[in-house]
């Protein structure tokens, strides 16, 4: 329906009564006496005398003129079409979170979301839809998507296997995208945490609270000679609930071993118990329930880190206080050729091989002993738990310590650290143990246990094996690999470049993860053990905060008055072209 | 009557520029200046017949009584004045537009002329009957001009009182000639005993092209019949070739009865005063 912009104009319709008078006026018959009717007989068209009120006889100029007077009426009022056509475009935000996938008698938060987003599409509510996944982190899932094809390619990719939802990272990214005014739909399982303010912003939540068992955490970590495998399960309903605890080697269907679990609400219950396997991934399996993600856990066993470590140090007294510091630590091994890590106090003649850390020892001449105030880099891995209190550290000035400096003594540096060719480091350590106490302070097996743990941690392959869903692993390559195949727990294989010896696994599904390289593969297993996502009593179903319609749609406004004013100039040509026969004919 | 009167004297010095055409056939009618068609008093002789008692003993023909005994009249042609009688038609119809002007300037002229050249006249006006205008035989501008108030036709007048009409007259009707009559029988009844039949149709410009278009409602000027009707250009196109298929069928009994018609339309002639087609249709000749 038009609108018009001036409705005052419609009093010119005046024109048409008075239009419509002039015609019936002069569509009154006539009286007029003539010599005798008896020329007049044979007429077709007679009306006899008599019939006064009959149907006017309106020539056609009448109806041209009563419809270029309405069409100038029209055009006066100034007619303005809205087009609702070109409404907004919105960006919908989709909780990526796995608890989308809670099975409520068949239907997940996320099929309920697939079909309202499709809804949105097709009521014209918005021009477009623009998707953005709230995972761990927010995500463009896809560009302006104005048909359901498109849309349904698009969520496709929406998977909802995140341990975690970003959404208020997300409306932060919609509103950098879209603009103060930007129509935003948020669709989660869970209600806001505050009330919107926002008018642009509408909020569905489509969940359901569901009472669910969970596990939320497993591990399995070397303990003496075998594997210690932890599992907790949680159960996150309002009633008491029993459950089959399964655990089984990957590849076998008999479970080794299967504990029944009776939970209350919201119990945690830890089951812990030793392998004897240790290189057998293991399955840790509950019973079935509303969602699925978090009912399987996969552990993978830890491996076992050995750190070649050589001593070249001519002061006995010194090597034997860094020999006992070193070998204190986890897996290390004393050898004499091709060490991991090479403890010296010569300063090397030629650069440190490829895969070797140097820490050079040096020893003052003129020893001075200081006792602080010292300066220390905490954020170096080497200060990790580093407490200097009370020590007496014996160093001098006498040589250079060139790096970067880790710890100092005022301005005299006592640990520097050089970064070598890949990743590995040069670390240069001023002691003399004649007048320092470092040596029988808690502080000194401490320095090289960080050392240890930290070439340890840059070795080959994961530091961890078993991690958390979203949590990304890095995956530390051996010298001389600058690429790596990364096999996917749905099979799909996936190249991956080495920078910097290190490569970051997207680890968005939860199973085992294969990184192969030509000549060994590594793995570690994802699991979901999120506790917020596992938790369904909270899912909330509700509408909050609404769009305004002047928002909703950008109205497009046309005006017509000159279509209007060009018909009834049209009209008006025909209306002088018949007039102009008429006078012609005689018969104006 | 202002008008009448201004026609009438329009009619009167018309009719000095013209004289009556009078027929060659012969005439009846006072004693006058032409020959008439019965035997008379003039010195033409004409023929013989045996004498009858109370014939004029001064016309017997003695010589021949003489030589055979027998008595014999000279009959001469008798010397007659001849008569114009003019009938108008004095219908309603005849007030629309100056159809009635007109017509009494065409009496007026025909009075003057006929006066002129030596012939007596009389007028007839059809109203309800034939009624003879009121000095009639004084020059026009004495007359006493009636209205015309009639609504019917001639033959109804003629029902009612015929005209006095004289024999071997010469006759003129004046009228729009819009009648119910059939003209064949209106003619047969005026030819009768005429020398010789003149009709004049008046017409109005409207009544013979109507120029007004629209819804009209036509109103008969005689009677109170009304046609509603929307008149256009087709209209008016059958109302022409109605008129046209009239004016025939008057032309047809005119054909068949002797008489001669000629049509003016009164507005033309009140403009231009021209006489030519009375002289064209024989009634009066110039001079």
């Amino acid at each position: 329906m038009p609108t018009f912009l001036t409705p005052l104009a419609l009093i010119a319709a005046a024109a048409i009564p008075a239009l419509a008078a002039i015609y019936l006026l002069r569509s009154r018959l006539r009286r007029k006496t003539v010599s005798s009717l008896m020329l007049w007989q044979n007429q077709g068209i007679v009306k006899k005398g008599g019939t006064r009120i009959k149907k006017i006889s309106l020539p056609k100029t009448f109806y041209l003129e009563l419809l270029i007077i309405l069409l100038l009426v029209a055009a006066a009022m100034g007619p303005t079409f809205t087009t609702s056509k070109s409404s907004r475009p919105a960006i919908i935000i989709l909780d990526d979170s796995y608890s989308m996938r809670a099975d409520n008698n068949g239907v997940s938060p996320r099929d309920l979301a697939i079909e309202m987003v499709s809804k949105i599409l097709d009521d014209k509510q918005v021009s477009s839809v623009r998707l953005i996944t709230a995972g761990k982190r927010p995500y463009v899932l896809s560009h302006q998507v104005k048909d359901q094809a498109t849309l349904m390619d698009a969520l496709q990719n929406w998977h909802c296997k995140s341990p975690s939802d970003s959404l208020d990272a997300a409306l932060n990214l919609a509103n950098s995208i879209g603009g103060r005014r930007a129509l935003i739909q948020v669709i989660s399982d869970k209600n806001p945490d505050t009330p919107l303010e926002d008018v642009h912003i509408q909020w569905a939540a489509l969940g359901v609270k569901l009472a669910n068992t969970a596990i939320i955490n497993a591990s399995r970590t070397i303990y003496e000679n075998n594997d210690r495998c932890m599992v907790e399960i949680v159960n996150f309903g309002d009633m008491t609930r029993e459950t089959d605890v399964s655990f089984l080697f990957v590849g076998r269907d008999k479970p080794f071993k299967k504990v029944n679990a009776r939970l209350e609400p919201n119990q945690r219950k830890q089951i812990i118990f030793s392998v004897q396997d240790n290189f057998s991934p293991i399955t840790v399996q509950i019973n079935s329930d509303p969602l699925g993600i978090d009912n399987k856990a996969v552990l993978l066993s830890d491996p076992y880190r050995q750190l070649p470590v050589q001593f070249d140090i001519r002061s006995q007294e010194l090597e034997k206080h860094v020999r006992e510091a070193v070998l204190a630590a986890e897996g290390i091994i004393d050898i004499n050729k091709q060490p991991r890590l090479y403890i010296t106090d010569k300063v090397p003649e030629t650069p440190p091989d490829a895969d070797q850390w140097v820490l050079l020892l040096v020893e003052e001449d003129k020893p001075v002993s200081y006792t602080g105030p010292y300066i220390v880099d905490h954020t170096h891995p080497l200060t990790q738990g580093l407490s200097l209190d009370g020590i007496i550290w014996g160093a001098g000035t006498g040589h250079e310590m060139p790096g970067d400096p880790v710890i100092l003594a005022g301005n005299i540096p006592l640990i520097t650290d050089t970064a070598l060719l890949n990743s590995n480091h040069l670390l240069r350590l001023r002691i003399s143990h004649q007048a320092s106490n470092l040596a029988q302070m808690p502080a000194w097996p401490i320095i090289f246990c960080n050392l240890t743990d930290w070439i340890k941690s840059l070795m080959p392959g994961f530091r961890r094996t078993n991690i958390r869903l979203g949590t990304d692993p890095v995956f530390y390559a051996p010298s001389g690999i600058s690429q790596v195949t990364v096999v996917k727990p749905d099979k799909t294989e996936k190249q991956f470049n080495i920078s910097d010896n290190q490569v970051i696994i997207e680890n968005q599904d939860p199973g085992i993860y294969l990184v192969k390289t030509k000549k060994k593969t590594y793995r570690f297993a994802s699991n979901a053990l999120s506790i917020s996502e596992s938790d369904l009593s909270r899912c909330k179903t509700g509408r909050y905060g609404q769009w305004k319609e002047a928002d909703t749609v950008r109205k497009t406004y046309f005006r017509a008055a000159w279509i209007f004013i060009l018909i009834a100039v049209g009209l008006l040509i025909i209306y002088q072209l018949i007039l102009s026969r008429m006078v012609s004919r005689g018969m104006a | 009557m202002d008008n009448f009167r201004e026609a009438v004297l329009l009619g009167e010095m018309l009719g000095t520029r013209c004289k009556l055409a009078v027929p060659q056939t012969p005439l009846v009618g006072t004693p006058g200046g032409y020959t008439g068609r019965l035997a008379g008093s003039s010195i033409e002789f004409k023929d013989f017949r045996e004498y009858h008692p109370g014939d004029d003993i001064r016309r017997i023909d003695w010589g021949a009584y003489a030589r055979s005994d027998r008595l014999n009249v000279k009959q001469f042609h008798e010397e007659i004045r001849p008569r114009l009688e003019i009938i108008l038609d004095g219908s309603l119809s005849m007030n629309i537009s100056n159809k009635a002007e007109v017509s009494w300037t065409l009496v007026a002229m025909l009075a003057t002329a006929a006066s002129k050249t030596g012939c007596t006249h009389d007028i007839w006006i059809c109203g309800r009957d034939f009624a003879s205008l009121p000095n009639s035989e004084e020059p026009p501008k004495m007359w006493e001009i009636p209205l015309f108030e009639s609504n019917g036709g001639f033959m109804e007048a003629f029902t009612v009182r015929p005209p006095s009409l004289q024999d071997q007259s010469i006759r003129v009707i004046i009228g729009d000639l819009l009648l119910p009559d059939d003209p064949a029988i209106v003619l047969q009844t005026f030819a009768m005993g005429a020398s010789a039949l003149y009709l004049i149709q008046v017409l109005s410009a409207e009544d013979s092209e109507p120029l007004e278009y629209g819804n009209i409602c036509l109103s008969d000027s005689e009677n109170d019949d009304e046609m509603d009707l929307f008149v256009d250009r087709s209209a008016v196109k059958r109302f022409m070739e109605t008129l046209r298929r009239h004016q025939d069928i008057w032309h047809d009994a005119c054909a068949r009865t002797g008489a001669r018609m000629m049509t003016l339309v009164s507005e033309d002639f009140s403009a231009s005063g021209d006489l030519t087609p009375l002289v064209e249709g024989g009634v009066i000749e110039a001079g």
